[in-house]
């Protein structure tokens, strides 16, 4: 599907894969995940000295990048639905180690509720929440535990205007401000010309 | 299936131990030292229709023992000439009516077959008297009957004035028909429901009126035992019935945009309630043909296990076809039912359980409301808890503590947003942990207490019973049955037993019957001295006019120690005072001990037939003794083993079906556990799509499969241990008179527990395995947007 494609996408930088449906854009952010294998080609993440070789990896292997490297943004929010707001954002801690204590990340948790103005909602369920306030809270999953990458798949495909302007908002600033490589596949024009570069899929 | 074959075989075995005329419709009249002039006056109001009019039959009947060849035979005498086509006894007997009636207008005698028809030499009242036979196969064993001038004559009754033991009359009975249906299809159900006492008006002075039935106390006993047998087996259908609930909740949720699109398509709604109708009916005649097969293979297992040297005969009739397929359309169709209707309808449900439950409670307190009553309330018990399910889930989930880690906390979660799939599980689970550990906690406090009582009455090493010569042929009978005949084998017993030890104690036993208010109650005689009467747990010297009763005695006749009760046998009439009470499990009769010389004022004439034999050289005296056909001598360790043998042999049936019970559960876990699996998928893909391995999805498994079996064990273990109360206090003094000490200990807790929590986590752990796990495809399927949208499809609370 995808052939003779090379990218290298730097820390703290976002990158917008852009183009039609059926352009392979979610493929890529799969291969990169690690939740498809590629014949061929080879995949590296790097942070300061360390190096995954994503192609190289076994399914453990693939589980353990994932919780510690990666941070993944759904089109269809995918909050763990039996998990309340507080502890889905706690799961990336614990998965990737980074866990500093539970009052500690209570108090990690609430200050980034209280940025998004969801500070009252830690002990919701998903299903309490709006599609935007889901997503936000999506958004902080994936980067709470300031992972190498970011992943994002059509992140506003399901939310109006607004609430995909602020969840755009939220995801490429604290992208930035944690240094993580944001990679994000969309169609929508005006969420590509806020990228640092567009990759055009077509 | 396999309760209601090994039930049906017990009546049947019983039934030929059992005179066949004292059916339930039958009526019993009695009048203490009635005579003959008695009956004819009685007959004579009836036919002047002073009596009631519904009476279609009546006819005299002397009863009594007589001796055949040092053989007690029991012999019943009724009116030769009284004997009609399609009436008590041509009915009953199944015998042609003239031959009958020509046979005993002889003065010749019917006997059951087993008896030699043509060498019968009765020790009568006349002197020895040679008789011919007719074997009649209707006849229970070892008994006789004759006209009932003859029998008088044999007994020695006085002419003119002869003795009549007691009148039957039968009655028109508008609801046989159901009652004997109901009977055929729950066994015991009418012992069960008890039918009260029936009046007869006009009766002249002096006669009271009793239903046959209650008087035939094996029958009344056999009855409690299969209704118990019954009730507990039907549990079964209710823990099937909560698994088919939430089966066909399941396949209603898949089979909903199915039926949304054959709407559109233009399928009309009957056409689908037809297609649910054929599922229910496939369903029922699958299961009730499986069910059969099984139950047919279950109960001739367990009829082998308990009883090894019988020959079992399983009748596969109309009525077991009827019940197997019955009871699965019903509980089939019914869960379905409920399952298509998750709506409003179903909200109301737990108030109609719950208005249900409190109805049938009383059950367990009014003693009126006999064995059928205690088993209501033990339902009501059982339904009371399961409406505690909902709520629990609820409780669960908002007091979850959510310091866990978060993967284990992630299992706890999953299983409680999966309430809707897990919910029916959950209380099929719990219901037959519960079972399991109140059938453990009453067995074995039963055998705690069987042991005890056995302890304190096997004090001598060496019992010796007479036994008649037919007994002696059957070695595998393990009955000792009183033997009235056999005076001269008592006289040689007790010199041989001298001769070999001169100081061993011979403590003798005889036995009789008598009767209360009415009713047959057997009485044992003996020097009851406190060395004797501490085996009863009385340990004083019992005074003339003073008795010991059992449990059964007082509970049937509603009496208490210190009370006094008249005990009629023939025309003697004994009050005697109650000193003290005893346990009589096994007793099928209520049952009297009394001292020798009160036995004597009841005109029993003393006839030794059990010996007690307290002696230095045991062994010796039972080398010496054993083996002679006319006594049957154990040793009390013997006693003991064999009593523990048998107590186990009953139990093990019991004890097969509570862990056929759990396995049924756990096979329902499993199913919950595979439809809680199908629709959390997607958010275990996801779980996999944010790093979660393969390790600690098990982990979250066994920690939802342990969530699961502690939840149903929390459930269950309050439940038992009330359903275990019920048992030994409510349902075995309603069921036999007398009541178990409620004495549980963890060791019959703790299996039937470890078991359900195994099976809950079997289930979890197989319903894993059995999904398997293909990351790529479910989680490349949440990158891609495919399949359902958003956490709504997750299931759960969502």
């Amino acid at each position: 599907m995808l052939e003779g494609f090379n990218l290298t996408v730097a820390a703290g930088e976002v990158a917008v894969l852009w183009g039609p449906s059926g352009s392979g854009k979610s493929t890529l952010l799969a291969a990169v995940a690690g939740l498809v294998t590629i014949d061929s080609g080879e995949i590296e993440i790097r942070r300061d000295d360390a190096i995954v070789r994503v192609h190289e990896l076994d399914d453990d292997g693939c589980a353990s990048y994932r919780r510690s490297w990666l941070g993944y943004v759904f089109q269809f929010f995918n909050l763990v639905p039996t998990l309340s707001v507080e502890e889905n954002l706690r799961l990336p801690l614990q998965l990737s180690s980074r866990s500093a204590g539970f009052e500690q990340d209570h108090q990690t948790i609430l200050s980034l509720l209280t940025d998004v103005g969801l500070a009252d909602r830690g002990q919701a369920y998903p299903a309490q929440l709006s599609g935007g306030e889901q997503q936000r809270i999506a958004v902080l999953r994936a980067l709470v535990h300031q992972p190498a990458v970011v992943l994002a798949d059509e992140p506003t495909g399901n939310l109006d205007q607004t609430n995909a302007d602020n969840v755009i908002d939220l995801l490429m600033s604290r992208a930035r401000s944690t240094r993580s490589a944001l990679l994000l596949a969309t169609h929508s024009e005006r969420v590509a010309e806020r990228a640092d570069r567009v990759i055009d899929m077509q | 299936m396999a309760v209601h074959l090994i039930a049906v075989s017990v009546d049947r075995s019983l039934a030929k131990l059992t005179a066949p005329w004292l059916g339930d419709d039958v009526l019993v009249l009695r009048k203490p030292a009635a005579k003959l002039d008695d009956y004819v006056a009685l007959r004579t109001a009836w036919r002047n229709g002073d009596l009631a009019e519904t009476l279609t039959e009546m006819t005299p009947v002397l009863e009594g023992e007589i001796e055949n060849a040092n053989s007690a035979l029991h012999i019943l005498g009724i009116d030769a000439f009284s004997w009609r086509v399609g009436g008590l006894f041509d009915s009953t007997l199944n015998a042609d009516d003239q031959s009958v009636a020509a046979t005993l207008a002889t003065g010749a005698v019917l006997a059951s077959e087993e008896l030699p028809g043509d060498a019968l030499l009765l020790q009568t009242a006349l002197g020895e008297v040679r008789t011919q036979a007719w074997p009649l196969g209707a006849l229970p064993e070892n008994w006789l009957v004759a006209d009932i001038g003859q029998v008088s004559r044999w007994l020695g009754t006085s002419e003119g004035s002869a003795d009549l033991s007691y009148v039957l009359a039968t009655q028109r009975q508008r609801q046989e028909n159901w009652m004997g249906l109901a009977e055929r299809m729950l066994p015991g159900v009418t012992a069960a429901a008890g039918q009260g006492e029936p009046e007869l008006a006009g009766l002249p002075e002096g006669w009271t009126v009793a239903r046959a039935g209650s008087d035939n106390t094996l029958r009344v006993f056999a009855g409690s035992i299969m209704f118990n047998l019954a009730a507990l087996g039907s549990l079964s259908a209710v823990v099937a019935g909560f698994l088919l609930y939430q089966a066909a909740v399941v396949s209603f949720q898949r089979e909903a945009l199915l039926r949304q699109r054959l709407l559109a398509l233009g399928v009309q709604r009957g056409t689908l309630r037809a297609l649910f109708l054929l599922q229910t009916l496939i369903d029922g005649i699958a299961a009730g043909a499986l069910g059969l097969l099984l139950g047919i293979a279950l109960a001739r297992v367990a009829l082998s296990l308990t009883s090894p040297d019988a020959a079992i005969e399983l009748t596969i009739d109309w009525v077991v076809w009827a019940k197997a397929l019955g009871t699965a359309f019903l509980v089939s169709g019914a869960a379905r039912m409920l399952a298509s209707r998750r709506d409003s309808s179903v909200r109301k449900m737990p108030w109609i359980t719950a208005a249900l439950a409190l109805a049938m409670l009383p059950g367990l307190f009014f003693d009126s409301w006999g064995l059928l009553g205690a088993f209501a309330g033990l339902l009501a018990c059982c339904l009371l808890a399961v409406l505690t399910v909902g709520p629990g889930f609820v409780f669960a989930d908002r007091f979850s503590v959510s310091r866990l880690p978060t993967i284990i906390q992630l299992g706890v979660n999953q299983l409680l947003a999966g309430r809707r799939e897990m919910g029916a599980a959950l209380t099929a689970l719990a219901l037959a942990i519960a079972t399991a550990i109140s059938i453990a906690v009453m067995v074995d406090s039963f055998r705690t207490d069987l042991l005890r009582v056995l302890d304190q009455r096997l004090i001598d090493p060496v019992y010796i019973a007479l036994a008649s010569p037919a007994e002696a042929e059957d070695e595998a009978g393990a009955v000792l049955r009183p033997s009235s005949v056999g005076r001269a084998a008592s006289a040689e017993l007790r010199e041989r037993i001298q001769a070999l030890d001169p100081d061993a104690v011979i403590t003798a036993t005889g036995e009789a019957q008598a009767r209360v208010e009415g009713r047959r109650i057997d009485i044992m005689y003996g020097p009851f001295d406190s060395a004797h009467t501490r085996r009863y747990g009385y340990d004083r010297d019992l005074a003339d006019g003073s008795v010991l009763a059992n449990e059964q005695l007082l509970r049937a006749f509603d009496l208490v120690v210190d009370d006094a009760l008249e005990v009629t046998r023939g025309d003697r009439l004994q009050a005697l005072k109650i000193e003290g009470s005893f346990p009589g499990f096994g007793d099928v009769h209520p049952t009297l001990l009394v001292n020798v010389a009160d036995a004597q004022r009841l005109e029993i004439e003393p006839r030794w037939s059990r010996f007690a034999v307290a002696s230095e050289r045991a062994d010796a005296l039972l080398a010496a003794l054993v083996g002679d056909s006319r006594w049957r001598v154990r040793d009390a360790i013997g006693v003991r083993r064999s009593a523990e043998e048998q107590f186990d042999q009953t139990f093990a049936i019991t004890r097969a079906l509570t862990v056929l019970a759990l396995l049924v559960a756990g096979f329902g876990t499993l199913a919950a556990m595979l439809a809680l699996r199908l629709a959390q998928a997607r958010q275990l893909a996801l779980l996999r799509a944010l790093g979660v391995s393969r390790r600690e999805l098990w982990l979250m498994e066994v920690v939802r499969g342990l969530t699961l079996g502690g939840f149903a064990c929390a459930l269950a273990l309050p439940l038992g241990l009330l359903m275990a109360w019920i048992l030994c206090a409510v349902i075995n003094p309603r069921s036999f008179g007398w009541m178990v000490s409620f004495q549980p200990t963890p060791a019959m807790v703790l299996p039937a527990l470890a078991i359900g929590l195994g099976a809950a986590l079997a289930a979890t752990l197989i319903s894993n395995w059995r999904a398997g796990h293909n990351p790529g495809a479910d989680t490349s399927a949440l990158v891609t947007g495919s399949g359902a949208r958003g956490s709504e499809s997750f299931g759960g609370d969502s």
